[in-house]
């Protein structure tokens, strides 16, 4: 199978409560595995404030996935994208064609490694240990 | 030599002057650098940057403006 680099930012109203905008978010991560995708990373940007008004809202909640996958991936992907109520905008943009999905996640994984590194963070060395998809470093301050 | 042109300072694409500057559609704060208040793409020959940076950089905004990342049109 040929397999390709893609990463799509995608909007959710502002009024969605958190519980809701991560559970979108887990279907989503789920559809990816489900259709020969693995994803390299995987970021909440928060609540943003958008350029214009979309929908009739001045702000969303912006999340962004990078992943591999055969080119059928981010069609389904989309189709369940455009589905989904609670969207407000999505894009997905391919990054790079014909990559091995082997190398790129070993890529990300010394990426989020050395980023956890720069943080302070003393679990930086373990890159290749817990292959875990996306799980993003626990913040040592959590005061809130 | 540059005369008639009154400011004529010739100017680098600055990509190419810093190749560590990297154009990227999810970095806004970048990208408004190069469009004007009404948020049109600034051209190439008051930007000064080169062909091939430029039209990275068209891209670029137009990517950023389908996420709301950057205005279509800005209203002064």
């Amino acid at each position: 199978m040929i397999f390709h680099e893609y990463e799509t930012i995608y909007v959710t109203r502002p009024e969605l409560p958190e519980a809701e905008t991560k559970r979108l978010h887990d279907r989503f991560r789920a559809i990816i595995a489900e259709n020969h995708g693995t994803i390299l990373a995987d970021e909440d940007w928060g609540r943003r404030k958008l350029a214009y008004p979309i929908k009739k809202h001045h702000s969303g909640h912006y999340t962004y996935i990078n992943y591999v996958g055969p080119a059928d991936l981010p069609r389904e992907f989309e189709r369940v994208l455009r589905l989904e109520d609670n969207l407000i905008r999505f894009l997905t943009v391919r990054l790079a064609e014909h990559v091995d999905p082997e190398e790129r996640r070993a890529v990300a994984e010394e990426r989020k490694a050395r980023r956890a590194e720069a943080l302070g963070l003393g679990e930086g060395e373990t890159a290749g240990a817990a292959e875990g998809s996306g799980d993003k470093p626990a913040d040592a301050p959590s005061a809130n | 030599m540059s005369r008639n042109r009154r400011f004529s300072r010739r100017k680098v694409c600055r990509f190419c002057a810093d190749s560590s500057q990297v154009i990227d559609y999810k970095d806004p704060k970048l990208l408004r650098h190069f469009i004007t208040e009404r948020g049109k793409i600034v051209p190439r020959r008051i930007s000064g940057n080169c062909a091939r940076h430029q039209r990275e950089l068209a891209v670029a905004i137009k990517r950023a403006r389908q996420i709301a990342f950057l205005p279509f049109l800005a209203v002064e």
